[in-house]
């Protein structure tokens, strides 16, 4: 007995199935498929083309790139964001060179070198000026090996600034108002930092219920107004503060919470 | 009156019957002891339970000498001859239900280790007499750190025609503070995130006051 004869059908069905092995599409797809579940993004169509871009560009990217990709593919406060950083850190602690012979090529670790290129990658968005005093906080010297969970900590708290300076500066837009320009009151600008430095400070270590209400209680939109009217009754002068000088102060309150590496 | 707290789960020991030696007699009379849990004193509020052609009750209560230097216990009367049925013959209040308030006791029931129920039954009728569903409730203590903290008080009290200050800030020409305090309590999450997320384990440097010189290393 012969081979049975295929139909006209079942012919072309086969050539598509070679097509896809030949290529090896399928696999790509369902790993696309897979990090889009992973990470539930609110628009997938968009996660899938820029994931589908990072593909084909990852050939000729080096670690550093590659682990920026994979931490961008979800926001910090989601859950997969954490599974993310083992990715990403499995990723960037790979050994340069696994065949070489060279100690220093084969060994695989995160050291603090790469660990500052990928903080530096992160916090590209932010003027340099802005992120020192973070990077004083959370930097790592270049001898230095990065445990995984000092990495955790460091690159959720570039995320958290980076969202951080945002907040300022649409805060600062509030508090420009209906005036024209970039400034605004000086007074205003030191009401507001103040109040957010006695939130802060409120917030203590232990993580209650009972303190952060404490601290959202500090920061409550009638405290805030009843301290601008007391303020602009006493106030004199006019004096004025442009963006700059306030995403200042604010970094300066906000990363004096952050703990220094040890 | 506040509502009844679960009561204690205590050991009743069964009724027992009171004889002379190996006589069988109905006489009348019989002991319920009650013993409280990890035997430890209880100040009682209440006692309930559920007659049984009983015709009166005695208590007595085993009090905890602990006020005083005396080590050991006493015994004490609670309750002298309590009426449960007031015609032992018939049936009247054979079956009813009793709650017993400390204030009914002779004396106090504070610091009570276990407590003894004397039941009588003069009538020759009812030959079988007990008390059931035995409940003991104690006094209900104070709970200190039930307080509301200090600022949760200090809430400002505005009159009915008083705008609040949000919108006399907003018709001044000042900036929306709603606005800004959202987004300030945004910055607030986001702080108590990095607090939250603090590493565990430590790089290991050696840093001494900020700065790692080989020169300022000393040989002690």
């Amino acid at each position: 007995m012969g081979d049975r004869k295929k139909s006209p059908i079942e012919e072309r069905k086969q050539q598509y199935k070679d097509y896809l092995d030949k290529t090896d599409v399928t696999s790509q797809v369902r790993e696309a498929l897979l990090k889009l579940i992973e990470n539930q993004p609110k628009d997938p169509m968009l996660f899938l083309a820029n994931y589908f871009d990072n593909i084909s560009t990852s050939d000729k990217s080096d670690k550093i790139t590659t682990v920026h990709q994979i931490l961008q593919l979800t926001h910090h406060s989601q859950q997969s964001f954490q599974t993310n950083l083992i990715v990403a850190y499995d990723a960037a602690s790979l050994a340069k060179n696994p065949n070489s012979k060279k100690a220093s090529m084969n060994r695989p670790g995160l050291t603090g070198s790469v660990f500052e290129e990928l903080l530096a990658t992160i916090l590209s968005n932010v003027p340099k000026n802005l992120h020192a005093t973070l990077l004083e906080r959370i930097g790592c010297r270049a001898s230095e090996m990065v445990p995984f969970d000092v990495f955790r900590y460091c690159i959720t708290v570039c995320y958290v600034f980076v969202d951080f300076v945002k907040l300022c500066g649409s805060i600062f837009s509030v508090l420009c108002g209906k005036q024209s320009g970039k400034v605004t009151d000086k007074d205003i600008c030191e009401i507001v930092i103040s109040s957010l430095k006695d939130a802060l400070d409120s917030l203590q270590d232990d993580n209650s219920p009972c303190s952060i209400l404490e601290a959202a209680y500090v920061l409550r939109p009638d405290k805030l107004a009843s301290s601008l009217l007391s303020n602009k009754s006493s106030k004199t002068d006019k004096s004025t503060m442009n963006e700059d000088d306030f995403m200042k102060e604010m970094i300066d309150v906000f990363t004096s919470k952050i703990k220094v590496l040890k | 009156m506040n509502d009844a707290e679960s009561p204690l789960s205590c050991t009743i020991r069964p009724t027992k019957y009171l004889s002379i030696g190996e006589s069988m007699f109905h006489s009348g009379c019989g002991v319920i002891e009650i013993l409280f849990p990890n035997m430890r004193p209880i100040d009682i509020e209440k006692i309930s339970f559920v007659n049984n052609y009983t015709a009166a009750l005695s208590i007595k209560m085993k009090i905890a000498k602990s006020a005083s230097n005396q080590t050991g216990h006493t015994w004490v009367t609670g309750l002298k001859n309590y009426q449960l049925m007031p015609k032992p013959h018939c049936e009247t209040g054979s079956q009813s239900y009793f709650h017993l308030m400390s204030s009914d006791f002779c004396k106090q029931p504070n610091e009570v280790c276990a407590l003894r129920f004397i039941l009588r039954q003069p009538s020759p009728n009812w030959k079988t007499f007990t008390l059931e569903e035995i409940y003991v409730h104690a006094k209900k203590t104070k709970d200190p750190t039930n307080e509301n903290p200090k600022w949760l008080e200090s809430v400002e009290n505005l009159s009915a025609s008083e705008m609040k200050p949000r919108d006399q800030a907003e018709l001044k020409g000042l900036p929306d503070t709603e606005q800004v305090s959202e987004k300030m309590q945004e910055i607030l999450q986001l702080a108590e995130k990095t607090v939250l997320s603090a590493p565990n384990v430590e790089l290991g440097r050696f840093d001494i006051d900020g700065s790692y010189e080989i020169n300022l290393l000393s040989y002690t």
